[in-house]
């Protein structure tokens, strides 16, 4: 089940005397959805286009199922290509072409037969949820649409890799949302490894299941979502800009505990205090979306002499928490 | 009056102008397609050779750009003379429509090469890289990519070509080609008869117009897909 697809060793890469990459080494199971962050210029777009051998690496060793990619070069690459789709941030259809012959033209440029090719379309169309629109133009499309096709387009092949660039960053919100859930969806039904490049960590967040952060071309944290985002590392921080916001007092102990969502979490401070008599402040609470679940995040600060009492509580209870210092 | 113009339209008109309109279009017409051809075959060397390309090659590159830019810095008339011995050991003669064809050709080449380049330079890159993933080989990415998309920019460089070199044969007329030009300056104006002279600026006119109709029909069909 849990087989290896792609596996990235001490990978390096440069443009001129610019390191895109430094010794990248990364595994990615097969069927789960990954999650490549980071600010512009990380490298996280160089990375993706070197699975796909799009672009080529300089050192290390990158294989997708036991297959060297640097190895690969001319039909052999090409025909390497076909397992692999690749969807972009300007959808990258072209306008001359109908929804039905922009979804045809990877099956058209490897010979396929015209009905192969009329029953897969047909197919993808549905897939992707709009088979009404098979014979119109890009132009008559919305944003959300169009990426709709280039997510057909890039199934088109049967690939067993479907790799995002910023699929979702030309989107508005609710259409991103839509377009990750048909990502999602296919995911789900096809077993397909999906690995989505973004700089929107709300998308990671609710649709990835591990993610690996990129900061000058290395990878600076990676893990489960859900561990990553509740204690974001300084690389993440400064995507989100969102909990360093969050001033915390310097006095006393800053306690951040993560609750699954549900009866036990909405009580657990009152029942905290009831039974251990500690009182809190409550910083800030947020009930946060995962891939899987949903979460409660808390932020509470306890005077200095109640923190022993109120951790081995939380251990008792097997909560997960972590101490904050203020900034 | 009536009968002086019948006598004039008859003399001039039917002999002289109408079969110059004839030359003059099989010119630009032969000029046009021959300089489509190569220069299809030269803008897309630029393309796949330039920096960024399909595949890059810097001296083919380097070279190709250079003879472009070099036959494009000669003003039309000084080309045309000074190919005249080419064109001799080439057409084997340097006068009528036969011997204005070549030169045209080889100054309207470079000026189509660059069309193409430009055109197919503005698809987006993205567009190729995606064809690229979903393993297109180069052949087919120039073909069914780059110059699928291309089509509209091609066709309206072209209608911008076709009327620069419409009036590139009247001044090829004036050395020795024949058409509107030859006929509007050597009965025109050498002989000051501004009724030829006039007459064959306003059969250019038409011309021009006609060319920009045409071809803003043909954009607006490739356009749609």
């Amino acid at each position: 089940m849990e087989a290896t697809v792609i596996k990235i060793e001490n990978l390096q890469k440069r443009f001129g005397d610019f390191q895109a990459l430094q010794n990248i080494s990364i595994e990615l199971e097969k069927g789960k959805i990954y999650g490549l962050i980071g600010q512009s210029g990380s490298g996280k777009s160089t990375l993706l286009r070197c699975i796909n051998g799009l672009i080529p690496y300089d050192e290390g060793s990158l294989t997708v199922d036991g297959l060297e990619v640097s190895s690969l070069s001319g039909k052999a690459l090409r025909q390497f290509r076909r397992k692999i789709g690749m969807i972009f941030q300007s959808f990258s259809l072209l306008n001359r072409l109908t929804i039905y012959e922009n979804i045809a033209l990877p099956m058209k440029c490897w010979g396929y037969s015209k009905s192969e090719i009329d029953k897969r379309v047909t197919e993808l169309l549905e897939m992707v949820h709009i088979p009404e629109k098979r014979n119109s133009y890009p132009r008559e499309l919305s944003g959300g649409q169009k990426q709709r096709v280039a997510i057909a387009r890039a199934l088109a092949m049967n690939p067993e890799i479907l790799l995002c660039d910023e699929a979702t960053s030309a989107l508005d919100p609710s259409i991103a949302e839509k377009i990750m859930e048909l990502l999602v969806e296919i995911n789900r039904k096809l077993g397909i490894t999906v690995i989505i490049v973004t700089h929107q960590f709300s998308i990671v967040r609710r649709y990835c299941e591990e993610v690996f952060i990129l900061e000058n071309g290395r990878v600076s944290a990676s893990g489960k979502c859900t561990e990553i985002f509740l204690d974001p590392p300084p690389a993440l921080q400064a995507i989100m800009g969102k909990i360093d916001v969050l001033s915390l007092p310097a006095t006393g102990k800053n306690i951040h505990i993560v609750l699954p969502s549900g009866e036990q979490s909405a009580t657990l401070l009152s029942e905290m205090s009831k039974k251990i008599n500690v009182s809190y402040r409550i910083l800030s609470a947020e009930q946060e979306q995962f891939a899987f679940e949903k979460l409660f995040s808390l932020f509470i600060n306890v005077e200095d002499e109640d923190f022993a009492r109120t951790i081995s509580y939380l251990d008792d209870n097997h909560i997960s928490w972590t101490m904050k210092e203020a900034v | 009056m009536n009968s002086e113009f019948l006598a004039w339209y008859q003399k001039y008109f039917v002999k002289l102008i109408a079969p110059s309109i004839v030359d003059t279009l099989v010119m630009l017409s032969a000029t046009m397609v021959m300089a489509i051809i190569f220069g299809f075959f030269f803008g897309t060397i630029l393309v796949i050779t330039r920096k960024n390309g399909l595949r890059p090659n810097q001296p083919v590159y380097a070279v190709l750009n250079f003879i472009i830019n070099f036959v494009r810095s000669f003003p039309i008339l000084i080309l045309l003379v000074a190919l005249l011995p080419v064109t001799r050991a080439v057409v084997g003669t340097t006068i009528g429509v036969k011997g204005a064809i070549f030169p045209l050709t080889v100054a309207a080449t470079p000026f189509m090469a660059r069309i193409f380049e430009n055109a197919m330079v503005e698809v987006d890159p993205q567009l190729i890289e995606a064809a690229q993933s979903f393993g297109a080989s180069n052949t087919q990415i120039v073909i069914k990519v780059i110059l699928k998309e291309a089509v509209p920019s091609i066709v309206s460089g072209t209608i911008l070509a076709t009327i620069t070199y419409l009036s590139a044969t009247t001044i090829a007329g004036t050395i020795g080609a024949g058409g509107l030009g030859s006929v509007a300056m050597n009965y025109g104006y050498h002989r000051f008869d501004d009724r030829i002279l006039y007459t064959g600026v306003l059969i250019l006119c038409i011309l021009v117009q006609v060319i920009q109709l045409i071809g803003n029909f043909i954009y607006k069909c490739v356009q749609k897909g």
